[in-house]
């Protein structure tokens, strides 16, 4: 499971979750898009099946199907400037880190973190009340996407400050589930 | 036949010409210069010299040193290709004295051609028809230019008598924009050529550019091998040409026909030569220009005639008489070429240069690329921005439309910015599908579709290529390839 955040022209940025396993020769899996931002982009609000089959070197190139079409692509990469030729067309994207909400939060030391969903889907179970401390590894929130169930831990011990979500609740991607404070006895 | 023969130029038609000499079994000698030195056009020869430099003054101009190279290692004849020395009658003449054989006409006629009033004067004595228009003394005034206008009419073309290409032409509407352009002219040509001569001529806002391709043998024999249609150019430039052309009939394509020959026999034009015409809407044809080599768009005449132009400029060069008559000279079926550059046509066909990261050719059935790059090669300031052409052959023009537009969907370049998708913008334009172009087809037309948004599939490859290690990748970027959103770990996954 990995989230990408692109960005092209002076749109706004998509993310894109895309969850894959290698086959013989190719990659399969499912793919979501999520809008950040205003944009007019046509995306499926579904999550879509979808085969990359590596014509040539691994990631940056092949024979996609996704929705019953086929695209052949290539890509090459520079720093954060992403150039993908598909079907006759270049596009030029930005991968946008994440830095900005990473850096000053996830660290040990920051006095705060939110916890987002990596992925659209329903909460499952919350494992936790708010006021708990845990420690690193303790599950937090069990999510269901894409007939999967994800257990999302901390990286390191803290204490909840607030649960921002409720059982049952159809979460979009990047959505705030749950804030943390930094477990200052342990 | 030759032995050995030295090609006198880089790039695509350096490779296209070593194609044929292989095929004939002559031994092929390239020269380069020092960032050339790996280049396609070298790795294609059997030996290769270095002549040192980097730009092309240094390097593929030098004449001196191309003559001294053939002298040494024994070629018997040198072939210029097009641009650098092709059209250079005192280059020609150095090789005759040096005993090599020049594949082309003779300096005399290298010569006459060369200059844009010598070449209409024996055009126009030849009996083809030359547009209304006046050449300048050195040192001509501007009561002069003043005077000779009236007699021409507005609006008309001003440019350099000397030199060849679009380069220093401009379009005078009336008599006052005439002192501004006469002088600048003037300054052009002198900085350009070392020669202030001018040219006026009446110019013919809405026409065609229509060129014959002839062929002439050491036998007194002329023939020509039917026409081109490149009225798609930028700057002057020609972009894309096909053959046959949509507008011309039998009866214009007989009679232009006649008038090329009849003009490259009053001349003694020996080897292959190109007859520019303008063909204005309602038929009548001017004579433009001659130009005394091989063209860039030659492989579309191949193409509809079965010849190849090289193979027959070798034969002639050796002295052999032609086989062909001009009535084994029909067309079949239609080609298209689309000059593949490293221009960035959103930004006015600006060069663009850099490393070409990715490059992959459409391949199938009528699919031609004369390419003089391959991946890795980087694209410099030193040279033409044309680096490939990209050349289909139909039954008919519609289907090479299809054709063309199924290759230019095909065909990847990253890396540096080419004008793969304006040409395909070209193709599907209505105007273009019909025929209905004009010289002035990309001022009338505004082809600069940035296109729809990326889709899903463009997303969910640049989120894979993102993802990933990427064997392209030089540099990894600092995010690295988990740029997971969430500063959280995710728990293992397991299917329900």
């Amino acid at each position: 499971m990995a989230s990408i955040r692109l960005q092209f022209g002076d749109s706004a940025a998509i993310d894109v979750v895309v969850d894959a396993r290698a086959d013989t020769g190719a990659s399969v899996g499912t793919a979501h898009f999520q809008t950040i931002g205003e944009h007019d982009a046509a995306l499926p609000g579904e999550s879509a099946q979808f085969i990359n089959h590596a014509q040539f070197h691994s990631n940056s190139g092949g024979l996609l199907k996704l929705n019953g079409r086929s695209h052949r692509w290539r890509a090459i990469r520079e720093d954060d400037r992403l150039d993908v030729w598909m079907d006759g067309r270049i596009h030029r994207f930005r991968i946008v880190p994440r830095t900005a909400r990473r850096s000053g939060q996830a660290g040990p030391g920051s006095a705060r973190a939110e916890l987002t969903a990596p992925m659209p889907g329903t909460i499952l179970r919350i494992a936790v009340r708010e006021g708990d401390h845990f420690d690193a590894g303790t599950p937090l929130i069990i999510m269901e996407s894409m007939k999967m169930e994800m257990t999302i831990t901390s990286p390191v011990p803290g204490k909840v400050e607030a649960i921002l979500c409720a059982e049952g609740d159809l979460v979009r991607i990047n959505q705030i589930l749950l804030r943390r404070a930094e477990s200052e006895s342990q | 036949m030759f032995r050995k023969v030295l090609i006198a130029n880089r790039g695509e038609i350096a490779v296209r010409i070593a194609l044929t000499l292989r095929e004939m079994g002559i031994i092929v000698a390239a020269v380069h210069s020092e960032p050339d030195a790996d280049a396609p056009h070298v790795v294609a020869a059997d030996e290769a010299y270095n002549l040192g430099g980097q730009t092309s003054r240094e390097s593929y101009l030098r004449g001196d040193r191309i003559i001294e190279i053939a002298r040494a290692c024994r070629a018997e004849a040198i072939h210029p290709g097009y641009g650098f020395l092709s059209e250079n009658a005192s280059f020609a003449e150095q090789c005759e004295q040096a005993g090599i054989t020049f594949i082309g006409p003779s300096p005399s006629v290298i010569r006459t051609m060369g200059d844009k009033i010598t070449a209409k004067r024996a055009m126009s004595a030849a009996g083809v028809p030359v547009i209304p228009g006046w050449s300048s003394d050195a040192g001509a005034t501007l009561d002069d230019a003043t005077r000779e206008a009236a007699r021409i009419g507005f609006p008309l073309l001003i440019k350099a008598a000397a030199g060849g290409g679009g380069k220093g032409m401009r379009v005078v509407h009336d008599a006052n924009g005439l002192a501004d352009a006469f002088g600048a002219a003037q300054r052009e040509a002198r900085a350009a050529f070392g020669d202030d001569r001018v040219f006026l001529e009446r110019y013919i806002p809405v026409a065609r550019h229509v060129e014959i391709q002839v062929i002439g043998d050491n036998h007194g024999t002329v023939l020509h091998l039917l026409e081109r249609e490149c009225s798609i150019q930028r700057r002057h430039q020609k972009l894309v040409e096909e053959a046959p052309s949509p507008a011309l009939d039998d009866d214009l394509r007989a009679r232009m026909g006649e008038a090329a020959v009849r003009g490259a026999e009053a001349i003694g034009y020996r080897n292959a030569g190109t007859f520019e015409f303008m063909v204005e809407p309602d038929g009548r044809y001017h004579f433009l220009e001659v130009n005394t080599r091989l063209q860039v768009e030659h492989p579309v005449t191949e193409l509809i005639t079965g010849l190849d132009l090289v193979r027959l400029q070798l034969e002639i060069a050796a002295g052999l008489p032609l086989q062909i008559s001009q009535d084994d000279i029909r067309p079949r079926g239609h080609a298209i070429e689309c000059r593949i550059c490293a221009e960035d046509a959103a930004s006015g066909f600006l060069p663009s240069t850099g490393p070409i990261r990715v490059l992959q050719w459409a391949s199938g059935p009528g699919i031609r690329v004369d390419s003089g790059v391959r991946e890795g090669s980087d694209v410099t300031v030193h040279y033409d921005p044309m680096i490939a052409k990209l050349i289909v052959h139909a039954p008919d023009r519609s289907s090479a439309i299809d054709r063309m537009t199924r290759a230019l969907r095909d065909t990847c370049i990253l890396g540096v910015t080419t004008n793969i998708e304006f040409l395909g913008q070209v193709m599907s334009h209505p105007a273009f599908r019909a025929g209905d172009v004009t010289t002035r087809f990309l001022d009338d037309h505004a082809i600069n579709d940035p296109g729809p948004q990326p889709g899903p599939a463009a997303l969910l490859a640049a989120a894979l290529a993102a993802r990933g290690t990427g064997a392209v990748q030089p540099a990894m970027s600092q995010s690295g390839p988990d740029s997971c959103n969430s500063p959280w770990t995710s728990g293992t996954w397991r299917m329900r």
